[in-house]
């Protein structure tokens, strides 16, 4: 988990644990979360539903100052019970927001009582900004889900590629040119995903026989020896692939090689007709994600690029020198600011880096105001090319 | 959060709203949200909210993702000053002079004259002094620094971020003397824009046709100078009255009167309105306003020939609802049910005056509604248009009523335009169009315009 320390943020990128318990939950149809603290705990992240196309089914409790000085026990307890009736999920997750985590209270009898009564699993999770950041609460959750549900990871042909939201921009786009590259270059089947319209009563079954590979939002620990980023890129998304050889100890197939050299071919014939060296690329995003990519477009195409991500992100780049240019999770105005310094041809991110008169943006981190620009499938082998048309394009452009 | 559900005029009457545990709500926002909005639209303002960094990521983006493109918000800062868990435990608030030098930097690419500051829950929890560090940060950077001591945990609604929004932005003037115009102010604008396309242009054009001068709105699109400039003038007229709080009971003890009290929705409520303010300006206007209703009357009618009866559902905030039921009354649709986003202190009077002096007639009340009250209105009653708040719009899909945005939207619902492009839409929804472009962005029509001839 990180805490900030240094008071040097101004305009963080990314939320609190809260964005990452809500990010996951919503991709589960029969779970719930409960918001324990004030409305706007809850009102504020109904954001997070309408990114993934949702109704913002978000209940909370509305605590106010005079529920805190008087305790919130009775209230969850009430909460907790018609939640229930109004929603009747598998699996409820009271997420405690930074007011409740201070006052300390403990609710673990109410939930004991609760869990005898109704056939529902019930966590309390610390959604509170100081407790830690978005990616710590997707993990937080996924863990719990990991307990909770008594899942173990399992050697097997079977896989379960954890850790996308359906909040991510282009998810469907994303998440199936993953199942793509499994199907093609590997023997592996692959299985349900627990954030990806995940259902408790029919899919848990399989999904507890399955091999866990955490990419995305799980992709978070950095101290893991072999972890690499999202798949953008020829070299990228080959390492990709040889990771998962690696992490399943299954063999891939020998059409990778072959289609590895054939786009290698082709990126090398482009890179003789395009000088990138020029192009300054200004990325924004989780680390996962935004890593792969920027590693792609320095580190293949020989642009300049300047990345703003997660401290995860930050931490692996110190090790594994991606890319030159990082920012620890500066968003909104203050990356704007700087945006407009740098002066790039082309940015990746959310809407707040948006500036249509001045360079092209590729929507590729939340959020994204009223959904208007256009998704494009950029991951794996062909993505890659899906880049370089879009940067070229910029540069015409511009 | 305190509910209410049932028979309208036991409601008006009693008041009993009914405190409930479990709040499924999709429109509501909190005090921090209302504080920040009110900053944030207006020139020359920084706000700092200091603590935890969750409630500026969420409130950022409600704030700027509605009002970038629609109202001229544009790109506005939010700056954090963060303090982690040990911190707040510790009492160590010390400010890093890599703060200062990011701030700096900040307040003068924003033309920033004054910071305010907007405590999270854990700094209003632990009693942190900041007053304390207002001043440090206003002699470190010599800028005016102010700060507010509600956070989320201060309230169920936005009321409590407005009333302290507005304190701290009239605390300077309220003890000087200001010699009086015979001009009006606009309040409860959240917005940058004053484009004529929009509901603050309407108002503002509106009260121009008729022969009343605006002198400041507050506070979208205002400066701090725009603030004080307000205490010129002669009354206080309400955009949107949610916003209000008690400093304008506070600044009609110091002559400026407080006018049109409910936005000028519908024939009925915009005439009101426009009177009020002509009375607490002393002009005589009501021909000219007469003559503004009759440029839109022949519309009107053909609307109302095909809106009449029609089964409704309504929902909106304290200020817009009330309105809302303005128009409706005009167009003499059945209203099955009215649904009241959050209860505000003018609330009940309002109402009150809605049955009183407008014959407003309600089957079913619901005060602070969530998604399962809808669910059941949208099985209980046979509705056939449906008018609330964007998130509505599910429910409406799920069960196949015609719905029209009254959250979300641009062309003004306000004034006697106003009542036509709202009709226009009911119009529209009823013949099957889709105002929902998409999850977070709604379709809108052309508003109809008239203008009073010159010499009039």
């Amino acid at each position: 988990m990180y805490i900030s320390t240094k008071r040097e943020r101004i305009e963080p990128l990314k939320g609190c644990s809260m964005v990452g318990i809500i990010e996951g939950i919503l991709g589960m149809d029969d779970a719930l979360p409960l918001v324990h603290g004030p409305l706007s705990c809850s009102s504020g992240h109904r954001m997070v539903y309408l990114f993934a196309d949702k109704e913002p089914i978000l209940p909370t409790t509305a605590l106010t100052e005079q529920d805190l000085i008087l305790g919130s026990q009775e209230k969850l307890k009430y909460a907790l019970e018609k939640a229930y009736d109004l929603y009747k999920p598998k699996y409820l997750v009271i997420i405690i927001t930074c007011a409740i985590s201070m006052s300390g209270e403990e609710f673990n009898v109410i939930i004991n009582e609760f869990e005898k009564n109704n056939n529902c699993k019930v966590s309390v999770l610390d959604g509170s900004g100081l407790y830690g950041e978005e990616v710590d609460g997707f993990n937080l959750l996924y863990n719990d889900i990991l307990k909770q549900f008594n899942v173990k990871d399992n050697h097997t042909n079977l896989i379960s590629l954890d850790g996308i939201a359906l909040s991510d921009v282009n998810v469907y786009n994303n998440y199936n040119t993953l199942l793509e590259l499994i199907k093609n270059y590997t023997e592996l089947k692959n299985g349900p995903s627990i954030f990806m319209n995940f259902n408790l009563e029919n899919d848990l079954e399989k999904y507890l026989k399955s091999k866990k590979v955490k990419i995305g939002h799980l992709w978070n620990n950095y101290k893991v020896e072999n972890n690499i980023p999202a798949p953008y890129g020829i070299q990228g998304t080959f390492k990709w692939i040889k990771w998962i050889e690696e992490i399943t100890e299954k063999k891939i197939k020998n059409e990778l090689i072959v289609d590895y050299n054939n786009y290698n071919e082709k990126l090398n014939v482009i890179k003789e007709k395009n000088n990138f060296e020029k192009v300054k690329v200004i990325i924004e995003g989780d680390s996962w994600s935004s890593l792969g990519l920027a590693s792609f477009i320095k580190n293949e195409l020989n642009a300049t690029v300047f990345l703003s991500t997660d401290n995860y992100g930050v931490e692996y780049n110190k090790k594994h020198r991606l890319v030159n240019n990082i920012y620890n999770d500066m968003g909104g105005y203050e990356l704007f600011k700087m945006a407009n310094k740098i002066d790039p041809d082309i940015v990746f991110g959310s809407s707040y880096i948006r500036c249509k008169k001045k360079w092209d943006i590729v929507p590729f981190s939340q959020p994204i105001y009223h959904l208007y620009e256009k998704d494009h499938k950029l991951l794996g082998f062909e993505g890659a090319f899906k880049i370089i048309d879009l940067i070229k394009s910029s540069i015409n452009n511009n | 959060m305190k509910k209410y559900s049932g028979d309208f005029n036991n409601l008006i009457e009693k008041w009993n709203l009914k405190e409930e545990d479990l709040w499924i709500d999709y429109q509501v926002l909190g005090p921090m949200f209302a504080s920040l909005r009110m900053f944030l639209s207006m020139k020359n303002v920084l706000p700092v909210i200091v603590g935890s960094k969750g409630c500026l990521n969420h409130l950022r983006f409600t704030i700027i993702a509605w009002g970038e493109d629609d109202f001229h918000l544009g790109k506005k800062p939010i700056a954090l000053l963060e303090y982690n868990q040990e911190d707040i435990i510790t009492g160590n608030y010390e400010i890093s002079d890599k703060w200062y030098e990011k701030i700096k930097d900040m307040a003068n690419y924003t033309d920033t004259e004054l910071i305010v500051l907007l405590p999270t829950d854990p700094i209003t929890i632990s009693g942190v002094n900041l007053e304390q560090i207002a001043n440090e940060i206003n002699n470190r950077l010599n800028i005016d620094t102010s700060y507010l001591s509600t956070s989320a945990i201060s309230g169920d609604n936005q009321s409590e971020g407005y009333q302290s929004a507005l304190n701290a932005l009239y605390k300077p003037y309220l003890d000087k003397k200001y010699k009086r115009e015979k001009t009006v102010n606009l309040v409860g604008w959240m917005w940058p824009s004053r484009k004529r396309e929009h509901e603050i242009g309407a108002c503002i054009d509106m009260l121009k046709q008729v022969g009343i001068e605006v002198q400041s709105v507050i506070t979208g699109g205002s400066s701090i100078k725009d603030i004080e400039e307000s205490m010129k003038a002669s009354a206080n007229a309400m955009v949107c009255s949610a916003v209000v709080g008690d400093i304008f009971y506070d600044l009609e003890e110091k002559g400026i009167k407080l006018a049109g009290r409910r936005s000028p929705y519908g024939f009925e409520g915009t005439k009101e309105w426009l009177i009020s303010i002509a009375d607490a300006l002393d002009i005589d206007t009501k021909d000219k306003i007469e003559n503004l209703e009759k440029l839109y009357q022949k519309d009107f009618n053909e609307l109302k020939n095909i809106l009449k009866d029609k089964k409704v559902f309504v929902s909106g905030g304290p200020g817009r609802l009330i309105g809302l039921l303005h128009t409706l009354i005009d167009y003499e649709v059945e209203i099955k049910t009215a649904a009241l986003f959050w209860p505000h202190p003018w609330s009940q009077n309002d109402l009150k005056h809605m049955k009183e002096n407008h014959n407003l007639k309600v089957e079913n009340f619901i005060v602070s509604p969530g998604l399962d009250d809808l669910e059941k209105v949208a099985k209980d009653y046979e509705i056939d248009l449906w008018l609330g708040g964007y998130q509505e719009q599910h429910i409406a899909k799920k069960h196949g009523i015609p719905f029209v945005p009254i959250t979300v939207y641009t062309s003004p619902h306000v004034g006697f335009e106003g009542v036509i492009n709202l009709g226009n839409k009911l119009k529209l929804a009823l013949k099957g169009y889709d105002f929902t472009e998409n999850i977070l962005k709604a379709k809108e029509i052309q508003p109809c315009i008239y203008q009073l001839k010159g010499k009039e």
